[in-house]
């Protein structure tokens, strides 16, 4: 089979044949990909921004049919669609499991043993989540695969693996969004669109975008912003939040870029006991926060990977709201590029233009 | 083995020799130290619950595990463990959000009879256990491993009426620091309760009885006063006790529906009264919607304390070894199988808090 291999950090992914996946194990599920979407996590990997051992396969939102399933397997048979995430549906009986939240399992890190080798027999280190979606085949614990109904569309199901996941279910599962409530969210990419139709969704308003393209801040009115404020031709971009918000800066904030001066600028817009999610992947270090500015102001700086989901609950929910009109998806498509150009999609990506580019395998 | 055998309501419990099975794939077979005996199991002996007899009743255990099944990972032979009837598959929806007690497949029985008379009659498990037995076979999701130096009598207790009194008010009220609580039937399950109501800062907490002995005891557990229930002006009482409002949260342990009636006119505005005792499952409770509409007072149930098994089981071990749970104090006698009548008599009383049966 195909895949694209990263041999070399910031440099174009080889396109190999000849590359093998191991046979479903226990509990393992072999699946033929059909969509993988490029995630900007996949290019934080790819340019060494966050380490990842060499050769790698990188790829995390993916849709497909399942091909083959180890012993034991109950979740999905073979022909399922299925979409691949790097979020766990859990094991159901560790703490996090039991508590309700199963993206916590404990089992959770044994999931990044690699599965897929080269042409040369070398192993291919699972990059930007355990799932290895740059291929044409691929194998997986089954607590990352949930299957959708069959007239859901692959290419659109792939995005419900991450970045739809990530930012809505960062509003609604992690800071649990109450109606009526003021909501920022800084970055409208692929994540950040989704926090925003996540906010809309919940009753939030306003639903404020932050963006420094006025193009990308006028797809986030589509998706439910009410209010955007551009970083770079608005003088004063804090104060414009807080002239939203009666003054008082936002309740929520949803930082979706991967950078630590977005999460400064958000936790600045940041109202008083407002709570300021990081959701975007960002390498660095956060310096400049004094503590007088948590202790005087009650506000809350907090995380949130893979959009807290349950995946075996919020994923087919997310599936019966796009059904229903209530959730875009089509719109979040920027292009579809095959495998073998692939460099393409990442290289559009990069330039912040794509919200999604779509890999198609068929 | 020997075991309790109900094979008449209202009629002595007959013991008598009866074959286990196997523990099959998920289950594990226990050999059971002690099991108390709860007022449940007074409403399955005279009847008041659904099911019929033949049946072993108890499901308030606790032992070492014998043998395990095909795929059991949690325990292993000699673990001491809790048993408990709180079944939970981890898959489905409630599972998965956190609420395993109250999970779908919760009270599936067992796909064979586990349990067999010397006819080869199958005999009912009350809690899918049957804990009035010397061994019992359950799903592995009903066992919690405890530490050895804990007495298994005391551990046994943990598995229903701590945990529903407890959990009720920590786990289904989730009540706060400063609010208010009553707790109606200082028993076994109210005690506890009061206890869970005094370790999470509750004030005050009004113990509510119709026998004084008991009200005095409910304040060594942390109960700060008490009205009498048969008192006509209790509701006032208790009004005076809480600034004129009324109570923030009303538990109502008693299973009788006169107490659950009593309890609402206990709550203030948005006061929640929770239904923690079991009264007859034909019995009917009746109030006007117009108390409730412009109070917004709530009513809810609380089923064995929303009680997480593998979370809050080793909590509660930890506050007992630490000396912020009471649970000696709990225990009112102790029987061996062969007198299981005589306790289950004292228990329908209502006199003591647990009668225990010991296996050993």
């Amino acid at each position: 089979m195909k895949a694209a291999i990263c041999y070399e950090t910031n440099k174009p992914l080889v396109i190999e044949d000849g590359v093998t996946v191991d046979a479903p194990g226990k509990g393992e599920v072999k699946v033929r990909v059909a969509f993988t979407a490029v995630c900007h996590s996949d290019l934080h990997f790819i340019s060494g921004e966050i380490p990842s051992p060499l050769p790698g396969l990188a790829g995390h939102e993916t849709a497909g049919y399942v091909d083959e399933v180890g012993e034991g397997v109950t979740k999905a048979k073979k022909g399922d669609i299925v979409v691949i995430g790097t979020v766990t549906s859990g094991c159901g009986h560790c703490y996090y499991c039991t508590i309700g939240k199963p993206h916590y399992c404990v089992e959770r890190g044994a999931f990044s043993r690699p599965k897929h080798k080269n042409k040369k027999g070398q192993p291919l280190a699972l990059m930007a989540g355990p799932v290895g979606g740059f291929a044409e085949y691929t194998t997986v614990p089954q607590e990352l695969v949930t299957k959708i109904p069959k007239d859901m569309p692959l290419d659109k199901a792939c995005l419900l693996a991450c970045g739809v996941t990530s930012g809505f279910g960062a509003v609604v599962n992690r800071a649990k969004v109450p109606s009526m409530r003021s909501v920022v969210v800084v970055g409208t990419g692929g994540v950040g669109l989704n926090s925003i139709q996540g906010a809309a969704f919940s009753g939030a308003y306003p639903v404020i975008a932050v963006d420094v393209l006025d193009s990308k801040l006028k797809t986030a009115q589509k998706f439910g912003a009410t209010h955007t404020v551009n970083l770079k031709t608005k003088k004063d971009p804090v104060k414009a939040v807080r002239d939203i918000t009666n003054g008082r800066g936002a309740d929520y904030v949803f930082v979706t870029v991967g950078k630590v001066e977005a999460i400064r600028t958000g936790f600045s817009m940041c109202g008083d006991m407002g709570m300021t999610v990081v959701v975007g992947l960002a390498g660095g270090d956060m310096k400049d926060f004094t503590p007088m500015e948590f202790v005087f102001t009650e506000k809350i700086l907090t995380g949130c990977g893979g959009g807290s989901i349950r995946s075996s609950i919020d994923i087919p929910f997310l599936v019966s709201l796009y059904q229903v009109g209530k959730l875009k998806l089509d719109e979040l498509i920027s292009g579809y590029y095959p495998l073998a150009r692939i460099n393409e999609a990442i290289e559009s990506l990069k330039e912040g233009k794509a919200l999604r580019n779509i890999i198609t395998f068929e | 083995m020997k075991a309790a055998v109900c094979y008449e309501f209202k009629k002595p419990l007959l013991l008598e020799d009866v074959t286990l099975s196997e523990p099959g794939k998920g289950e594990v077979k226990i050999r059971l130290a002690a099991t108390a005996i709860c007022h449940s199991d007074i409403h399955d002996w005279k009847g008041e619950m659904p099911g019929g007899v033949p049946f072993i009743g108890g499901h308030e255990a606790a032992g070492y595990i014998e043998k395990i099944g095909d795929g059991v990972t949690s325990v292993k032979v000699g673990d001491t463990v809790v048993v408990s009837l709180l079944a939970s598959c981890g898959k489905c929806y409630y599972c998965i959000t956190g609420l395993p007690h109250l999970c779908l497949h919760r009270f599936d029985p067992p796909k064979e009879p586990r349990v067999r008379n010397k006819k080869g009659q199958p005999l009912d498990l009350k809690g899918n256990i049957g804990g009035f037995a010397e061994y019992v076979i359950v799903d592995e999701s009903q066992v919690v491993k405890v530490p050895k130096e804990v007495p298994l009598d005391r551990a046994a207790l943990l598995a229903c009426g701590v945990i529903t009194g407890f959990g009720g008010v920590v786990n289904r009220a989730r009540v706060r620091p400063f609010q208010s609580v009553v707790v109606m039937g200082a028993g076994g399950v109210g005690i506890n309760a009061i206890q869970g109501a005094a370790y999470v800062g509750a004030y005050p907490i009004i113990a509510v009885d119709v026998l004084e002995a008991k009200m005095k005891m409910a304040l060594d557990f942390g109960a700060t006063h008490m009205v009498n229930a048969k008192n006509e002006k209790a509701a006032d009482e208790i009004r005076k006790l809480t600034d004129g409002r009324g109570a923030d949260f009303v538990f109502v342990t008693v299973g009788s529906v006169a107490a659950i009636k009593q309890g609402i006119s206990f709550t203030g505005l948005r006061g929640t009264t929770v239904m923690i005792g079991l009264p007859n499952f034909k019995d009917q409770v009746s109030f006007a919607p117009l108390e409730m509409i412009p109070t917004e007072k709530n009513l809810i149930g609380g089923f064995m304390g929303a009680t997480n098994l593998k979370v809050d089981i080793p909590n509660l071990i930890n506050l007992y070894q630490s000396g912020k749970l009471k649970l000696d104090e709990l225990i009112t006698g102790r029987y061996p199988l062969s007198k299981i009548n005589e306790a289950m008599a004292l228990t329908e009383k209502g006199e003591g808090l647990r009668n225990v049966i010991m296996f050993e």
